[in-house]
């Protein structure tokens, strides 16, 4: 096994006593995986991932980030290796340009002025948005904010990257573009982690482990197949199959024997036309 | 009787450096009892032209008919009752949940009828009629929709137009900011609505919510209507010229056909259907 980058043991967690949000979630996250967290708003996932950055500091259990326990005296130490990409990406601008604002993180952390500009074309060359350096954030698009945020997060090196509802408040096309951006970032960085929270289970269709979380509980966690096995008891948590797995499994129940590698939805589109 | 757009064209700030035309020589019917979509990218006049409806706006060229209502560029020709107009077609904005004014939800569903010649104690029990309809029970009559939750202060806003029982229910993005089980279980209220024989008009980017609930759906880009169409055979045209997300079913078809297996989708609504057609597809090849 992999050194795992995250471990959350047995976590609990109450906004009001004798209510508890969450009820006992345990899982990891092994160094270079994409591991998704789903479930529907009030499931318990925003709250489990305030606990992870830090941001809700009363649970029980324990959050251990690079191998070390989440406290109070970790706390910052940790998260200066973290890189968070929030929901609205109206909210996380700071610069007055697109340079400006990948160049914020890297001016906290006193990078010399020389090597920046190097730095930040570089980052921004690997989010597509070079050639917007100069423009000003608000004049972007929904998907492109987004790709400036995640270059703004990338400059600070993080070995872990979660995405809080990265997508949610982006159309079908900037919804593409993150997509496709995180699967060339891992290519790139293969020693890169990351974790998304999300109600999107399209996205976790592309993810290495898929966590389920209803009302404060883990209810499924494994690889897509497995946990999108799961159709008729998902659909009762609210919470559908990726279209791969729910016409793989209606061809499987119609006889149709579909081979083992067959594992994604262009490769399904070859086999059925073979 | 439906909804008829004559020769309609529009144009913002007429006669000066600013003048833009926003919609342009529309010709189309709403037949009563639709439950119809209005698509098209960011800016392509979705909006104004259900303005044109209700008469917020009115055009600069040609007339909206409803049902005998005429909204038309000719002054001399327009309808003077616009309130009773109004009353027949409600139209929800997108976010109407921060349109809320009044001290209680109950006070704020009333005020649309109340303002269209109800008395109160009619108006409010319209009011209760119509919270019923959207899931919120009497303990919510007395709270202030102030300290409601983003979903519940939704269907507030929703119900205050509903109080007033319009022939007609316009939607400007009604699923914004919801996730995928809050957007069906709105989109559920106004399959209910419709059902009980509301001509529904959806505006909305969600091509799976237009899959799902609607009957038609008409498609405008760049201030003209360019499809008049039923969902299942626009989604198979070039959707992405008009920055059009196809559903993903209707995206594997088209796959499917260029990599070469002909499926016949006539018979396709659903994923069943589809996995049918392409056993179907495959035994006969």
């Amino acid at each position: 096994m992999p050194e795992a980058i995250l471990e959350v043991k047995d976590l609990h967690f109450s906004y009001e006593a004798g209510k508890e949000t969450l009820k006992g979630i345990s899982f990891s996250v092994p160094k270079g995986s994409y591991a998704c967290v789903i479930g529907h708003n009030g499931s318990g996932k925003s709250t489990l991932a305030k606990c992870i950055m830090g941001l809700n500091s009363t649970f029980k259990g324990d959050v251990l980030l690079f191998g070390e326990k989440l406290s109070p005296s970790s706390v910052y130490r940790l998260r200066s290796r973290i890189g968070i990409v929030f929901q609205n990406p109206d909210n996380q601008f700071v610069g007055s340009t697109v340079a400006d604002d990948i160049a914020f993180g890297l001016e906290n952390t006193q990078v010399p002025t020389e090597q920046m500009e190097e730095i930040i074309h570089s980052f921004a060359k690997q989010v597509g948005m070079e050639d917007f350096l100069e423009h000003e954030p608000q004049m972007l698009s929904g998907g492109q904010k987004q790709r400036v945020a995640i270059s703004g997060v990338l400059a600070m090196k993080p070995s872990l990257i979660i995405f809080d509802e990265a997508t949610a408040m982006l159309d079908p096309k900037g919804k593409k573009e993150i997509y496709a951006l995180v699967e060339r970032m891992r290519q790139e960085n293969p020693d890169l982690t990351l974790l998304s929270i999300t109600h999107d289970v399209e996205e976790a269709a592309n993810a290495d482990q898929v966590i389920v979380i209803n009302d404060g509980n883990i209810v499924y966690s494994g690889t897509p197949k497995e946990v999108f096995s799961h159709e008729k008891e998902l659909k009762e948590i609210s919470l559908h199959v990726p279209f791969f797995f729910a016409l793989k499994r209606r061809l499987e129940d119609r006889g149709l024997e579909i081979p083992e590698d067959v594992d994604s939805l262009p490769l399904l589109e070859d086999y059925l036309c073979r | 009787m439906p909804i008829i757009f004559r020769d309609v064209s529009f144009s913002y700030n007429v006669k000066s450096p600013l003048e833009h035309l926003a919609l342009s020589h529309l010709n189309f019917e709403i037949p009563t009892g639709s439950f119809l979509a209005i698509v098209g990218r960011t800016g392509c006049g979705k909006s104004t032209m259900v303005q044109q409806i209700n008469a917020l706006l009115h055009p600069t060229q040609g007339e909206v008919d409803v049902d005998g209502f005429i909204n038309s560029s000719d002054r001399k020709k327009r309808t003077k009752n616009v309130k009773d107009l109004r009353r027949r077609v409600g139209l929800v904005f997108q976010f109407p949940e921060y349109q809320l004014f009044e001290e209680t939800v109950l006070k704020d569903v009333a005020f649309g009828p109340k303002n269209f010649g109800m008395k109160k104690e009619e108006a409010e029990q319209a009011a209760k009629e119509a919270l019923a309809k959207v899931g919120l029970d009497e303990s919510f009559y007395e709270r202030s929709p102030f300290e409601l939750s983003g979903g519940e202060k939704r269907r507030v806003a929703i119900a205050g137009v509903l109080a007033y029982h319009p022939d007609y229910l316009i939607v400007d993005e009604p699923t914004a900011g919801l996730d995928p089980k809050g957007a069906f279980e709105m989109m559920d209220l106004f399959a209910s609505i419709h059902q009980a024989g509301t001509t529904l008009i959806l505006v909305t980017h969600d091509m799976n919510l237009v899959l799902r609930y609607c009957d038609r759906v008409l498609v405008f880009d760049h201030g003209e209507l360019v499809a008049n169409d039923t969902p299942q055979s626009f989604f198979q045209s070039d959707m992405d010229r008009y920055s059009l997300e196809t559903p993903a079913l209707y995206r594997f078809l088209q796959e499917m056909k260029a990599k070469g297996l002909d499926i016949d989708s006539s018979s396709i609504e659903d994923l069943d259907t589809l996995a049918d057609a392409i056993v179907k597809a495959r035994a006969s090849k």
